[in-house]
């Protein structure tokens, strides 16, 4: 803010990126030890736990910021999954099992990027679409109708044999995400996240879920502003949704239903809505805490004897798991915070009270 | 500059404003004060656009704002200071503030006129990192008004700015309030639930119970207070509402 700070305007530039830096760096590193150390099955959770992230990402910017919980963000992943998977698949299959598609997808096998940006453009558009009616709804209507949204994109999805294959699957999906290539993809999230979290659209909307009332008499038009949020992070979502497809090489309708939704709004309250870095804490963690009881699920040898949970303890963990966070700290790891900067003068008292 | 004429509004089957007229010319100080439950908060809140008359109709320099949304008429230069302090909590003082300038077409002027309004509120300057909803009573409530500033309205609302807060603190606001009309040729419609300080201040004075205006007049003229407390509490006249209506349909 120009009239109160009086440092340089680059050092506070820094300052006001130093939350998205970190968060970069937080996940470069990483992807970088992870792939330098990593067995196959690691590269493997490190692609899905990256495209979650980046899944989670999306949602967050619009939770976060709109301060209205939505169940309808995974449609978003389905449908830029689809979109995706129409570009890139092999024509004369296409032909075959796809008799409803358009002529220039029919008829031709795009690149990998253009099919990203397809999937991004048309989850955006069915965003703006629905979005346009469902957020003039404020609270839990709104919430009802993101689920129902989610549910006719489902059932839409899992009977248009002609489009979606219905209940068959697509398959022949190149499947060409890695790690490095989901790391590209979550970096540019995490800086369209940011940058529009702490633009005046994103400033205006939070101040609508703060107070809508104030942010009306302040001249903010909030459907407006929601509605930007929804069709960026429907993109966002949408844009997961496609590298998911190309990572799986293989898809259903299914995949995207309620488990996906589960599993990305609990990471997400797990981190913290109020905050990217809750976003990206809550991937992390959540991620960790699946590992490490899949792994006992499977059995560790220790000193001879073999420790083992049973099958199914991975949801029963990771549901103790949520409860414990939510007790203990209800809004998330991160209550809400970004990751502080740490060579101001703020943190610089701290660092002094805390040394007397 | 504004003009209400005849407007009556509901919520669901409770009638809270019965016909309220009134005016508001450039540059005056017109106050609304009446009990609570009179019809005050409605009134204010009907000319902001946040609820809606079933009846007659509100005019801004003459033009009609039946039907404008809020966040338009907001467009239009009127600002309201709804009751009950809404600051945006999670945010920062600075990005309270800022949020207050987002609609305003001289964006060159936005930096100087928040460091006008900090000089005002040399409070505020010193909290400007913190997020608004750790700031005390008093600190919201300024902090409100500064924000409303900063729209740059031409008629500002004040819903109950003394309510909860120390008369200290109250002091302060008024001065603030006067001042900003000095400096920025500002219009101001306030209300009150007590008389007497802003008998001090206000330009005319409408006493509003049970949904209707029940005595209207410069406050000058009411200097005295009699008059005010006799419309205020309904002693001397036939005391039932009903009479009231009558009174008022003849």
């Amino acid at each position: 803010m120009a009239p109160v700070s009086k440092s340089t305007p680059h050092a506070s530039m820094l300052r006001r990126y130093w939350p998205l830096a970190a968060l970069c760096a937080i996940l470069t590193v990483l992807v970088g030890v992870g792939s330098l150390i990593g067995s196959d099955q690691l590269q493997v959770t490190l692609t899905e736990m990256l495209i979650r992230l980046i899944v989670v990402v999306g949602i967050y910017t619009f939770i976060g910021n709109a301060g209205i919980l939505s169940f309808g963000h995974i449609g978003f992943m389905c449908v830029g999954a689809y979109a995706a998977a129409w570009a890139t698949v092999d024509p004369t299959w296409k032909q075959m099992m796809l008799t409803g598609l358009p002529d220039f997808l029919q008829q031709n096998q795009y690149g990998f990027l253009p099919a990203v940006a397809g999937a991004a453009v048309l989850a955006g558009l069915v965003a703006l679409v629905i979005g346009a009616a469902i957020m003039r709804l404020s609270g839990i209507a709104g919430s009802i109708a993101t689920f129902a949204l989610l549910a006719i994109v489902n059932s839409v999805y899992s009977n248009w044999e002609s489009v979606t294959a219905a209940t068959s699957s697509i398959i022949g999906v190149p499947a060409v995400v890695g790690p490095w290539v989901a790391w590209m993809f979550a970096i540019g999230a995490l800086v369209l996240a940011y940058v529009f979290q702490v633009s005046r659209f994103g400033l205006m909307l939070r101040a609508s879920r703060d107070d809508e009332v104030a942010a009306k008499s302040s001249g903010v038009n909030v459907v407006r502003m929601r509605l930007i949020a929804f069709v960026v992070s429907a993109m966002i979502v949408g844009v997961a949704g496609a590298l998911y497809a190309h990572f799986l090489g293989i898809l259903t309708a299914d995949t995207f239903y309620l488990s996906m939704t589960f599993v990305t709004l609990a990471m997400l309250v797990v981190g913290g809505v109020g905050s990217l870095f809750g976003a990206v804490a809550g991937v992390i963690v959540v991620t960790v805490i699946v590992e490490v009881l899949r792994h006992i699920e499977a059995g560790v040898p220790l000193g001879g004897i073999t420790i083992q949970i049973p099958q199914g303890s991975q949801e029963i963990g990771l549901g103790i798991a949520m409860a414990l966070i939510l007790i203990f700290r209800p809004a998330g790891l991160t209550r809400g915070n970004e990751i502080a900067f740490p060579f101001g003068r703020a943190a610089r008292r701290k660092r002094k009270a805390a040394a007397s | 500059m504004l003009a209400i004429d005849d407007i009556h509004v509901s919520y669901g089957r409770l009638r809270a404003l019965k016909g309220i007229s009134l005016t508001v010319a450039k540059g005056e100080i017109v106050c609304l004060i009446g009990p609570n439950g009179a019809g005050k908060s409605t009134t204010l809140a009907a000319v902001a656009g946040g609820v809606a008359a079933t009846k007659g109709h509100i005019r801004l320099e003459g033009k009609d704002l039946a039907g404008t949304r809020p966040e338009a008429i907001a467009r239009m230069g009127v600002s309201l200071v709804p009751e009950g302090r809404h600051v945006f909590g999670t945010l920062s003082v600075a990005e309270n503030l800022r949020v207050g300038t987002y609609m305003r077409a001289d964006r060159g002027a936005v930096a100087a006129d928040i460091e006008r309004v900090l000089a005002m509120f040399p409070r505020l300057r010193e909290r400007i990192a913190s997020p608004a909803g750790r700031l005390s009573g008093g600190e919201q409530q300024m902090l409100v008004i500064a924000r409303a500033l900063l729209t740059k309205p031409r008629l500002l609302l004040v819903d109950e700015p003394s309510l909860g807060l120390a008369p200290k603190i109250v002091d302060q606001v008024y001065e603030i309030l006067l001042e900003a009309r000095k400096q920025e040729g500002l219009t101001l419609l306030i209300n009150e639930q007590s008389s007497h300080r802003i008998l001090k201040h206000a330009d005319r004075i409408y006493v509003i119970r049970n949904g209707h205006i029940q005595l209207a007049g410069a406050a000058a003229d009411l200097a005295d207070g009699e008059a005010i407390k006799r419309a205020y509490f309904g002693f001397g006249e036939a005391a039932s509402s009903d009479a009231n209506e009558e009174e008022d349909a003849a």
